[in-house]
């Protein structure tokens, strides 16, 4: 469906601090936003033998510049809201080593490619030569190249287990355009002042309204947007996971017994075994804590055995239900901090891996499992190699506090390339300039909503 | 419960030593193990425990890594600190980066705690009187004659009221051990291993302690660690953060003035804004439109209740960053629980000549500030999350731009203070503080200084052992 391609125009990040660029560099959207928003791609590519090393060169070279590397120029991308590369090796888990891709992105999957090959074309080919099964030879990226690659990454997608999104409605497009509206409102009212303290509330909604009319930025606000969706009752969600979890529960007898005596007798991370770790944890903080968001991947062997690969694949299918049913409304399971997360299985469900693109510092992260969402977390990752000891799947394991910490960065990875297409907002900026941006679409009339409103800017 | 080895325990963690006016920081290059190793048993005599109640004259000590390696500890001792300890406050870029120590407050440019002015030891004494003090400290000096070199020295005098410079009341709110069964106001009162290691956390759990193989000194005067066969270095002690924040404090006040277009009221308004508390100490969530001198002291205060949106106390304010208390997310409850998990008890004193409020310039005596000390069990977790989640952070509390007014790391910073019908937003503010020194340490029990000052894993001189800095990569490329 490439004719839903839209142009791919450069929709360059919005002025973020309020002294930084013209509006009118700024092209906005003139047509409604994409029928989709935020869906998942993970594309694993096996690397060649021998051409790990050139890979990760290249990588390197991107990631470390992401704004202003030579390879790609990532914010011509329209489709994208976060995208990495990473490489997997097989001394960390994986069963080769291999060449995984995450997006996010906008539209239809044919569009999202086809944004991909025409910023960066020559650069993914450049890249993906570094793989096995990729037999394009030569250096120019043409038509058919354009197609190749396209089916050659479709062919790589592994599905996600399960996928979580903060604002599953918005498009990255979206998302900056109200940004812009936002710092828009406080740099006219940082000039305005004390005058506009004085003003009676109506009037000061009706002169920012005209302000942002008379910038261009009323316009745009006005066109249609996907609805967000609704949270479901739990009875209907309740509903959906019956089929997932009848059978488990009705084995109850069964599994119960096996499960609780491998939870006394599993081995459990020793921390003062994790050696390297003032080599590799430093490693992984160097690429932490650049900007407001963070990457995540995490990639770590499922315990050996059918009970532990059943186990963590019905945990995640009920995790992407929940997701996508329940917690749809900006937190999962109570973490507020998380943009896009999704958890894959690879090698015959034998790996399990892991990307977050989320908010804030490791250890407010990590915090966040531990203090809101463990039993979630434990009752998926109980299920992986060395984890703490946990107790009924659902208890004890993430709580272990220093130990589950120890054991994240133990099997975190480096993330070679890592973009983001807002990088100074968080979801919770993401949900408070959606209802800002809300009560400008609509004209607000009634006193109370509109201070109500002011309140928010 | 588990009962405090209070005689283990050294004072500082469970006393401010506030009846003591005085108090002065001592910091120290060991520079031969053997004297070093004599004045730590002189001084260990010395030191102020859980247990006693000195009359005159405090003394505590704190050591850094670097210092335990010239004690002697080999590096495989060395790596069951935490890596925050080994790699040192100013020891990696990216750790200077996320505490805001750049520019004028970057490690370089330090008094002490820098590349060029390490230090091993922080000595600390407390006392009633100048005198008592100078005393105190002539012994000292002379006991360490013979292995250390004295590299920054600070004295300190408390100011009026505890007020610290920018004019506030401090030291109001402070966590208390639960174990202790003193003060039990519900919010505050955290399980000791918050602050003391060997001791069940607020996650129940005890927290990882250092320890030493097992040789015949060590079983002598340290503890088994339950595992491995190893001894517990870490049993009844803590670790100490340590910031030396000049603070400036006519840069501070005229800033306000020209927010408040030269009102003083006002400006006084506005800086009780940035702190979450007026100068008196009211806090501005009880006491949002002027300061109330019977809420000076007042600490039994939420904010979710009654100043969610920061209409008395803004989100941004000093006093609602470091302490959220039921603010942060969804539930009060998660909030609680939250910020019982990043707590620290603060020991720091202001130092330097008092300056009165719109004083045209900083004055001949330009340097005064916040000797900043905190105890915490777990760096990364406390100190560091404070600092860099809370603090320093511009997203804080849902915010879209806007550090800690009052020590942000960064120039050009924003505050936001909510208001009718619209937002104030103080802006441009530039940094008020600037960081002059720092270090982390460790604080070792009584046992554990013994084993110091004693221990003798391999002869003087013979392995001065490879740093662990050396052969671990930097934190940022
Ligand atoms: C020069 C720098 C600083 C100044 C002038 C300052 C000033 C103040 C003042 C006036 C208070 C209110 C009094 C009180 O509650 O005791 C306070 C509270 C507090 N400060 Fe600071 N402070 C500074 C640096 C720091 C730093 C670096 C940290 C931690 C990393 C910190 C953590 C706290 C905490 C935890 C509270 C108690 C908040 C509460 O529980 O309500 N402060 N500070």
């Amino acid at each position: 469906m490439l004719e839903q391609q839209r142009p791919s125009a450069v929709s360059r990040l919005p002025a973020l601090r309020r002294r930084s660029r013209s509006a009118a560099e700024i092209r906005r959207p003139t047509e409604p936003g994409p029928a989709q928003t935020g869906s998942a791609l993970t594309a694993v590519a096996e690397i060649h033998p021998g051409r790990l090393e050139s890979l990760d060169r290249l990588l390197t070279e991107i990631g470390d510049d992401i704004r202003n590397n030579p390879h790609i120029r990532f914010e011509q991308l329209t489709t994208v809201h976060f995208m990495r590369w990473v490489i997997l090796r097989r001394r960390d888990g994986a069963a080769a080593d291999y060449l995984a891709l995450e997006t996010n992105y906008d539209g239809t999957l044919d569009a999202h490619l086809a944004d991909l090959a025409q910023a960066a074309g020559d650069t993914l080919h450049r890249i993906y030569s570094h793989c096995s099964g990729y037999a394009l030879a030569g250096n120019r990226f043409g038509p058919s190249e354009r197609v190749a690659l396209a089916s050659f990454l479709k062919a790589r997608a592994v599905p996600s287990a399960a996928f979580y999104v903060a604002h599953p409605s918005k498009s990255a497009r979206r998302i900056r355009l109200e940004a812009e509206v936002y710092d828009a409102i406080q740099a006219f009212l940082d000039a305005e002042g004390e005058r506009a303290r004085r003003q009676a509330p109506r009037v000061l909604y009706q002169r920012i309204r005209d302000h942002l009319r008379d910038r261009g930025l009323l316009a745009p606000l006005l066109l249609p947007q996907r609805p967000p969706p609704a949270r479901e009752h739990l009875l209907q969600v309740g509903l959906r996971l019956l089929p997932l979890l009848a059978g488990p529960l009705l084995g109850l007898p069964l599994l119960l017994p096996p499960l609780l005596l491998k939870e006394r007798t599993d081995r459990q991370w020793d921390p003062s075994r994790f050696d390297d770790r003032f080599e590799r944890v430093p490693a992984l903080a160097s690429q932490e804590d650049r900007q407001v968001q963070n990457p995540l991947t995490h990639l770590v062997r499922v315990k050996p055995g059918p009970l532990r690969r059943f186990a963590v694949a019905r945990v995640l299918a009920t995790i992407d239900v929940l997701a996508r049913h329940y917690y749809n409304q900006g937190d999962l399971g109570g973490i507020a901090t998380i943009h896009f997360a999704r958890w894959a299985l690879l090698d015959d469900d034998r790996t399990l891996l892991f990307f977050s693109n989320y908010d804030g510092s490791w250890e407010n992260y990590l915090g966040d499992f531990i203090d809101i969402a463990s039993i979630g977390l434990t009752s998926i990752w109980s299920n992986t190699v060395d984890f703490p000891r946990s107790f009924l799947l659902l208890f004890g394991g993430a709580r272990d506090e220093e130990r589950f910490k120890s054991w994240t960065r133990a099997h975190q990875v480096y993330t070679q390339v890592w973009f983001s297409a807002y990088p100074k907002l968080t979801t919770r900026n993401i949900a408070d300039n959606h209802r800002v941006a809300e009560g400008l679409a609509r004209e607000l009339t009634d006193d109370d909503a509109i201070r109500e409103w002011l309140q928010l800017v | 419960m588990q009962e405090l080895e209070y005689e283990e325990i050294q004072g500082i963690i469970l006393s401010g030593y506030v009846k003591k006016r005085f108090a002065a920081y001592s910091l120290l290059r060991i520079r031969s193990r053997a004297g070093a190793q004599s004045y730590l048993r002189w001084l260990e005599a010395r030191l102020t425990t859980g247990d006693q109640r000195p009359e005159d004259v405090c003394h505590n000590v704190a050591i850094t890594a670097t210092g335990l390696r010239a004690l002697g500890l080999g590096e495989e001792t060395l790596a069951t600190f935490p890596r925050e300890l080994v790699e040192g406050m100013a020891g990696t870029a990216k750790r200077s980066e996320i505490l805001g120590d750049t520019g004028a407050s970057a490690p370089e440019q330090w008094l002490w705690g820098g590349p060029g002015n390490q230090v091993d030891v922080l000595l600390m004494v407390f006392a009633h009187r100048p005198d008592q003090l100078d005393h105190a400290l002539q012994e000292h000096r002379r006991r360490q004659q013979d292995g250390l070199e004295e590299v920054y020295f600070r004295s300190t005098e408390m100011l009026p009221e505890r007020r610290e410079h920018f004019g506030f009341a401090d030291g109001i709110t402070q966590p208390q051990i639960k174990e202790t069964g003193r003060h039990l106001t519900g919010i505050e009162c955290l399980r000791a291993g918050e602050f003391i290691l060997g001791y069940e956390n607020e996650y129940g759990k005890v927290p990882f302690s250092p320890s030493v193989a097992e040789d015949p000194r060590a079983n002598r005067l340290l503890h088994t660690n339950g595992q491995n066969g190893r001894r517990d270095l870490g049993r009844n002690g803590s670790y100490l953060v340590v910031r030396q924040l000049d603070q400036h404090v006519a840069a501070f006040w005229r800033s306000m003035l020209d927010q408040a277009d030269g009102d003083e009221r006002l400006a006084v308004r506005l800086a009780a804004k940035c702190v979450g508390r007026w100068p008196g100490g009211a806090p501005l969530t009880l006491s949002p439109d002027e300061d109330d001198p019977s809420l000076h002291s007042a600490n039994d205060f939420l904010y979710r209740d009654r100043d969610e949106s920061g209409r008395g106390c803004p989100i941004g304010a000093h006093i609602r960053r470091a302490n959220p208390r039921d603010s942060l997310g969804s539930s009060a409850k998660e909030s609680l629980k939250i910020s019982a998990r990043h707590a620290i008890i603060r020991r720091g004193r202001s130092y330097g000549p008092e300056l009165p409020r719109f004083a045209a310039d900083e004055g001949e005596e330009q340097e005064r500030g916040l000797f900043f000390i905190c105890v915490n069990a777990n760096i990364a977790r406390q100190f560091e999350f404070i600092q860099q989640t809370w603090l320093d952070n511009p997203k804080f509390g849902g915010l879209h731009d806007g550090r800690d007014p009052l020590m942000s790391g960064a120039d050009d910073n924003d505050h936001r203070i909510p208001g009718d019908p619209v937002r104030r937003r103080l802006t441009h503010l530039p940094r008020f503080t600037r960081v002059r020194g720092g270090g982390y340490f460790f604080l070792p029990s009584r046992a554990a200084l013994r084993y110091l000052g004693q221990q003798a894993e391999a002869p003087l001189g013979a392995d001065l052992p490879r740093t662990v800095a050396a052969h671990h990569a930097p934190g940022a490329q």
